[in-house]
């Protein structure tokens, strides 16, 4: 057996010029050794409390023409890419995103005898099954410098349904039927459980009606702030008044027979009192200083963003209003874009 | 603990890595002897959410890829599943067919692998149709821990790696908080890892 060894290691750049990322292939063989064909892929990979998916996004070429991998040195092979408008790396509660660059290295059939089987011993290479050498490298694509931006507008509010009120029902119900109807009857638990439904929806679209249309206008109001004036009509009037603006991660796991939803609150802001609140009120709220939460849905996996009211009626039930709202990245500044680092 | 991996490996698994991961409860030789000795059978695998079914028939249908699979939703009907020439289909998820197009289904098709949280009984007696019934449930140290290190050594980078291992009072304790879940015990394993 051969005591040759081989290394391979890829190297991706930190920075790029704004869409071209450049690396290189990193090679310390000791034989002289012919590479036929190096060719690359990059690949994105979502993975998480999900089914996974991978996806090539671009195949290029490293070299090509035969290039000689002389014995005893460091071969330095530069490569680059073209990568643009891709989503970004993630790395979230139950989901991240990832890059790989995979170079693949044809070694001439007549030199690849000379390596033997000992080079396997190299952490990042090794041989695939049609005798192809793999190296790969797992990278970040952020834009670091770029800032948040709202996308403004005028935003209608919804009542998120309280789920104390059905549970206060149920209870009521409960209490109805074993005073009336001591022993289990089927007939009438089914009716309860209609009846429970009925009532929950009846409540919440009075609730939604009692206390009218809720609205926010959003604006940008610089690259760290944004605006939201919230409108109220006369009947909007609840007790301990607050607005805050969260960012939500919802993970839609269809890995069995069921799907089931993970959601996981990424961001908080701080709330804001509603106070000496007539018609409108406008609030700043700054943006949050983590740059990889913008507004995004792919595959199984979302990010969103929701403007808060929270408040309480004078029957003691705490009402929760929320509008969904977009917020995207702004263009760079610079042009430095698309960071890459491993 | 995470560099040493290329991602987290309690993750969703991609479709082609299912065959690294998975610790088979049935022989492919065995799935294949009923296939090929019934004219008529349903292969029901039932289970609660979270034990293995729609892995093991997706495993199974790379396996025997001369049979399609038809992963169905809310969404989906008999129709794309009877219109497909083979006599030997996989069905995921056949609750979202109704009665009557289970029927029909079990009527056209000489064998069907389906998965499903409730028995189908009905539908086989119906249709004459033999069924072998293979239950997903129950779980031991064993089976976990291969589990475990399969899905830890198809996510380390490097060959170099010390394989983490969990003990026998570790793997004893997740089964008693999660049963057979096993679902539940890799996504409370993902969010340690993450």
């Amino acid at each position: 057996m051969s005591s040759s060894t081989l290394q391979a290691e890829v190297f991706i750049d930190e920075e790029n010029d704004g869409t071209i990322s450049t690396g290189y292939l990193d090679i310390v063989s000791s034989e002289d050794i012919l590479m036929d064909e190096i060719t690359a892929k990059i690949y994105f990979e979502a993975r998480g409390k999900m089914r996974g998916y991978k996806n090539t996004v671009i195949s290029f070429p490293v070299i090509t023409e035969p290039t000689l991998i002389k014995a005893g040195e460091e071969n330095f092979i530069p490569f680059s890419f073209e990568i643009d408008d891709l989503v970004e790396s993630y790395e979230g509660k139950n989901a991240s995103f990832t890059y790989t660059c995979e170079v693949m290295m044809h070694v001439d059939d007549s030199d690849f005898k000379k390596l033997g089987l000992n080079f396997l011993a190299t952490v990042k290479s090794f041989v695939t099954s049609d005798k192809r050498l793999r190296a790969q490298k797992q990278f970040e694509v952020s834009n670091y410098y770029h800032t948040y931006n709202v996308k403004e507008g005028k935003y209608d509010f919804k009542l998120k349904l309280n789920y104390k009120l059905p549970i206060i029902i149920a209870v009521i119900l409960f209490l109805i039927y074993i005073i009336l109807l001591p022993e289990f009857n089927l007939t009438f638990a089914i009716l309860g459980v209609v009846l429970l439904i009925v009532i929950t929806y009846v409540i919440h679209m009075y609730l939604e009606d009692a206390f009218g249309r809720l609205v926010m206008e959003l604006a940008d109001e610089d690259e760290e702030n944004f605006r939201c004036t919230i409108e109220k009509t006369r009947k909007f009037n609840l007790e301990e008044q607050h607005v805050y603006y969260e960012v939500i991660e919802e993970v839609v796991d269809n890995r069995g027979t069921k799907s089931s939803i993970n959601r996981q609150r990424l961001y908080a802001s701080f709330r804001k009192e509603l106070t000496k609140f007539k018609k409108n009120t406008a609030f700043t709220f700054p943006y949050p200083s983590n740059l990889s939460y913008a507004t995004m849905e792919i595959k199984d996996v979302k990010i969103f963003w929701r403007m808060c009211v929270t408040g309480i009626t004078s029957g003691g039930l705490k009402l929760k209003y929320i509008a969904k709202f977009e917020v995207k990245k702004d263009k760079p500044i610079n042009n430095k874009e698309g960071l890459v680092k491993f | 603990m995470k560099k040493n991996y290329h991602f987290n490996p309690f993750a969703g698994v991609l479709d082609q890595e299912i065959n690294h991961t998975i610790v088979p409860r049935f022989s492919i030789s065995e799935m294949v002897s009923y296939i090929a000795n019934n004219d008529s059978l349903a292969i029901e695998f039932i289970g609660k959410q979270g034990r293995g079914k729609t892995t093991h028939l997706i495993w199974l249908q790379q396996q025997l890829s001369k049979y399609p699979l038809f992963q169905l939703d809310k969404n989906s009907n008999v129709k794309e599943i009877l219109e497909h020439d083979a006599e030997v289909v996989l069905v995921d998820s056949i609750h979202h067919l109704s009665f009557k197009e289970r029927i029909q289904l079990f009527k056209t098709k000489r064998v069907v692998i389906y998965t499903t949280h409730y028995t189908r009984k009905l539908s086989c007696v119906l249709t004459q149709k033999k069924m072998k019934v293979i239950r997903f449930k129950g779980i031991d140290t064993k089976i976990l821990r291969k589990i475990i290190d399969n899905r830890l050594l198809l996510a380390q980078n490097g060959a170099q790696v010390q394989q983490v291992t969990f003990n026998e009072s570790e793997l004893k304790d997740m089964i008693k908080k999660y049963g057979d879940n096993y679902r539940g015990i890799i996504n409370k394993l993902y969010e340690n890892y993450q």
